[in-house]
């Protein structure tokens, strides 16, 4: 590539090009638009990576142009080209996973528009992520914000549109702060230029707050932390699940990519910037983890992890220091698969089975080894466990907090621990009840290979970038600006070898016992009866059925109902953490109080169209 | 290095190791509670020989319950509680200390617990099922208060390694001697042991999670709480108490040990069990507040510079 430029801008004219065109080859031939759409964004994922070599030194401007007093300009810097990676690599999984999942829907929606809606939003979040200004950058978050609606509301069901319309709702009022973000840093500081703000034009010192302020909170809507973290609960479980592989996956990312590049790359801000962004993080670890243990709903539960997990890169970004940037870019890309994978594998439990709800599920691991044994990898990631890749990330957060200079530092350790028991304990529930467990369900469809390769490769990703981070590492170091030193060495391997070892004795044990033979099936015994010779007429005399199943979610109920922190449950159920609410409390109040002028009397009207009249004409007259 | 890794996984700190001391361990517990109650006690083996007897006894596996996973679930307790013996005993006795050691062992020693939730829910028994719900309540009580004692050591050391800790032993300082109390409360109830057995609630819940375990299976839970008798203390004594090292500190390491272990099974036998609700509220406001303020003196001490508070 002798000028790399001109194929960079192709990572953003291909996506958005093919998206009409599948939406129309798909009415000739749905086996070409699957096809072309998996092709393409397995392309744009090769180009990507074949971009590495040419950021390692510094950003790639593909093209600056000027329009009028506008500038459009497009560059790809070390970390935005991780993103490109990042989002066409789970695009193309996606893309994979689709066109079976799809099938649940029997013919019934147009699934040509979902493809083309796809790529659209993967144009969409390709090119906010790869603007080098932010008016530019703007345009193409509202793209992606308006396929995401379109793509969540997708099924057309009464929640489905509801919680649309509140993901849209808010991700709206976040770029309304984020255009007023971009108008008072162009009023003040005169340029939108990414590369002139690095070098030239400084933040206006007295108009820093108010600016930093209204791109945190713009950026954070789509980020999702807490408190402005209620759209994403809603949205994510009414999303097609290739969908919510998308959204949490990427989606919420690229809101926290610019908060990372605005607080870090433009602008060095100062410490308290830092502090507050990493007590956010802290909190909405421990609230999102809270709260993902009491979901019944499958895909809910991941949401709310998610929301725990956003927490954990903000916590690292608002550390600041090397490696607590490291760790939270490093965490951010580890999130991206092990979320996707996760909701991919939710995917396919609920294409499987046909229902979201953990108490009707169970007993799918025997069914589905392959995918079992992905979505387990991606559990394991998701809670920490060494030596997988989610280990790997938090270890360098953990680290990261004690090395930080600041009284409170050990406290964000705390959390940071905490919310990886707390995952622990949700991701237990999430396994146990859908692929352990007692069989519940009856299994309607298998899942395709396209469903089965969408999660085996991030679960490949996950072991090996676990137990090899070295390319991770490699390509974020010219983000951060060399890679901090860590004295001793991080034996992934040894554990690997130790955690493998141990299941080699247990296997050896159970083979050693002659367990298979020993074993004989008998019926638990309660209170000396037993379920087949309980007599149920006698002693249950109006009660049809008894019912032994141990549900998940009665079990986990009894964190729910301690005293201690109940009140963060009934402040969820009751909406007085969600900002969304408020705002339609305050906007009910505002319409109320004019109420009693609108009631429908034409004599009432009458009054208010005369003394609005006199009102005028008095205006007019004394002017 | 292969061989190295086999000696260390079947022999040293691994297997043979854990297993031969907890068997030891847990002789001194009963002997012990023996001779606070005014009996004779067991002779030294008889734990070895309970687990050989379970071992030879035929296993049944409840109808109603998830096979798999009720024969999967004994096995998480043991394997993470060996990984995590063998680098508490390397860290301390080979100084080979890598940096988050703390938090891998942290990591591991939730897995036995994790086991006896996971397999109370596969049997279809609604006793077992009560179990492993209390036994997830009282973990999230003690893990608090166990992480914030924790961070006050690490505070105070200064690092995530190990072998950091055992450079000088951080109970010797206000913050740390709080933390190590507090700690030592969560041990207890990481242990199963009354006051905090709610889970395992012999008079009530028959032995909760564990009711329908028999055989082999049931062994490896057995195994499981040998090995935690070896390694939980081994874990306060590490990060607390200034660890061991080799020739006459092995020996010296060896009588923290022993201290720590009495101390618990001396809390074991003059308490009765708390409710389970008793026990979280005893949990996060007794407990974590103790820990919360070693967090804090830990910090100031850390701060301005003083060693000892």
């Amino acid at each position: 590539m002798s000028n790399p430029g001109i194929y960079g801008l192709a990572l953003l004219v291909i996506p958005l090009g093919a998206s009409p065109l599948v939406w129309l080859l798909g009415k000739f031939s749905k086996r070409l638009r699957n096809y072309l759409s998996g092709i393409i964004t397995l392309g744009i994922f090769g180009l990507s990576l074949g971009f590495f070599p040419y950021v390692q030194s510094g950003n790639l401007e593909f093209l600056t142009r000027e329009v009028g007093d506008v500038v459009i300009s497009f560059g790809l810097g070390p970390f935005s080209l991780l993103m490109v990676s990042l989002i066409s690599l789970l695009c193309f999984l996606a893309s994979i996973f689709s066109p079976s999942y799809l099938k649940r829907y029997e013919g019934e929606l147009n699934e040509n528009k979902y493809f083309g809606l796809l790529l659209g939003f993967m144009g969409g979040m390709i090119g906010a992520v790869i603007a080098e200004e932010l008016f530019t950058m703007f345009i193409f978050w509202e793209l992606m914000t308006l396929a995401a609606y379109f793509l969540i509301t997708f099924e057309h069901s009464t929640d489905s549109i509801k919680a649309g319309n509140k993901y849209f709702l808010m991700s709206e009022g976040g770029a309304l702060a984020i255009l007023a973000g971009i108008a008072l840093l162009w009023v003040t500081s005169g340029t939108t230029q990414l590369t002139e703000l690095q070098t030239t034009a400084a933040l206006d010192p007295e108009f820093s707050v108010p600016i930093l302020s209204l791109f945190l909170i713009g950026f954070g809507v789509k980020a999702a932390f807490f408190p402005i973290h209620s759209w994403l609960p809603d949205a994510h479980p009414e999303a097609p699940s290739p969908i919510s592989a998308l959204l949490s996956g990427i989606m919420i990312k690229v809101g926290l990519f610019w908060i990372i590049k605005i607080f870090w790359e433009l602008f060095s801000v100062s410490a308290s910037w830092g502090s507050t962004l990493a007590v956010i993080g802290a909190f909405t670890i421990l609230i999102g983890g809270f709260l993902a243990i009491v979901q019944n709903d499958i895909k809910r539960l991941i949401a709310y992890s998610s929301i725990s997990q956003v927490g954990y890169i903000m916590m690292g970004v608002g550390i600041g220091t090397g490696l607590g940037l490291a760790g939270g870019i490093i965490h951010l890309v580890n999130h991206a698969l092990f979320k996707g994978l996760l909701f991919l594998g939710a995917g396919i439990v609920v294409y499987v089975t046909g229902t979201r709800k953990l108490d009707d599920l169970g007993g799918l691991g025997r069914e589905m080894p392959l995918v079992f044994g992905s979505v387990v990898i991606g559990a394991l990631s998701l809670a920490g466990v060494p030596p997988l890749n989610g280990f790997y990330s938090k270890w360098i957060l953990y680290q990261a907090s004690i090395d930080f200079e600041r009284g409170f530092a050990p406290f964000l350790l705390v959390a940071a621990l905490f919310g990886s028991t707390l995952s622990v304990i949700y991701i237990t529930k999430f396994i146990y009840s859908a692929f352990l467990g007692e069989k519940s369900t009856e299994i309607e469809r298998y899942p395709g290979w396209g469903m089965k390769t969408a999660v085996a490769v991030p679960a490949i990703l996950c072991l090996g970038l676990g137990a090899h981070p070295r390319p991770l590492l490699q390509s974020i170091r010219p983000i951060i600006g060399g890679i901090p030193v860590f004295e001793g060495t991080w034996a992934a391997y040894m554990a690997a070898a130790f955690l493998l070892g141990a299941i080699a004795v247990g296997a050896a044990i159970y083979l050693l016992v002659d367990l298979k033979e020993r074993s004989t099936r008998k019926p638990a015994f309660m209170g000396g009866e037993n379920e087949e010779t309980i007599d149920t007429e006698r002693y249950f005399p109006y009660v049809d059925k008894l019912d032994f199943k141990v549900y998940p979610s009665e079990i986990y109920n009894s964190i729910k109902s301690s005293s201690i922190v109940n009140w963060l449950f009934v402040a969820e159920e009751r909406n007085f953490i969600d900002p969304y609410v408020a705002v339609s409390w305050v906007g009910k109040a505002f319409t109320r109080s004019l109420r009693w002028a609108h009631n429908g009397l034409l004599s009432r009207y009458l009054v208010w169209v005369f003394s609005g009249l006199i009102v005028i004409l008095w205006l007019l007259t004394t002017q | 290095m292969v061989g190295s890794l086999v000696f260390d996984f079947f022999v040293f700190p691994g297997l043979l190791f854990t297993l031969a001391a907890g068997i030891l361990a847990s002789w001194v517990v009963r002997k012990v509670s023996a001779l606070i109650q005014w009996r004779v006690g067991p002779p030294l083996l008889q734990p070895a020989y309970d687990i050989a007897k379970l071992f030879g006894k035929e296993n049944i596996i409840p109808k109603g319950g998830a096979e798999w996973s009720y024969i999967i679930a004994p096995l998480l307790g043991p394997a993470g509680l060996l990984l995590a013996s063998i680098i508490l005993v390397n860290s301390n006795y080979l100084g080979t200390s890598f940096i988050g050691d703390v938090i891998v062992v942290l990591y591991l020693l939730v897995l036995p617990a994790l086991s006896v939730v996971v397999g109370g829910m596969s049997t279809g028994n609604s006793l077992s099922a009560m179990g492993s719900n209390r036994e997830l309540r009282l973990m999230v009580s003690y893990e608090l208060p166990l992480l914030l004692a924790v961070t006050a050591a690490i505070v105070k050391s200064g690092g995530l390694k190990l072998a950091i800790f055992t450079a000088r032993p951080v109970a010797a300082s206000v913050s740390g001697a709080l933390g190590f109390i507090a700690a030592l409360l969560c041990i207890q109830a990481e242990l199963g042991f009354i006051p905090f057995d709610t889970p395992e609630a012999e008079t009530e819940l028959m032995g909760g999670p564990l009711i329908e375990y028999s055989g082999p299976l049931l062994g490896l839970y057995k195994i499981s709480n040998l090995m935690a008798l070896l390694v939980l203390p081994l874990f306060l004594v590490t990060v607390f108490l200034g660890g061991f090292s080799t020739g006459w500190g092995a020996l010296w390491g060896a009588i923290k040990y022993l201290l720590v272990l009495v101390g618990i099974i001396l809390i074991k036998n003059t308490n009765p069990r708390l409710r389970s609700d008793q026990a979280l509220k005893f949990f996060w406001y007794g407990a974590a507040p103790l820990a919360l303020i070693a967090l804090i003196l830990a910090v100031v001490g850390d701060l301005i510079g003083i060693g000892w508070v």
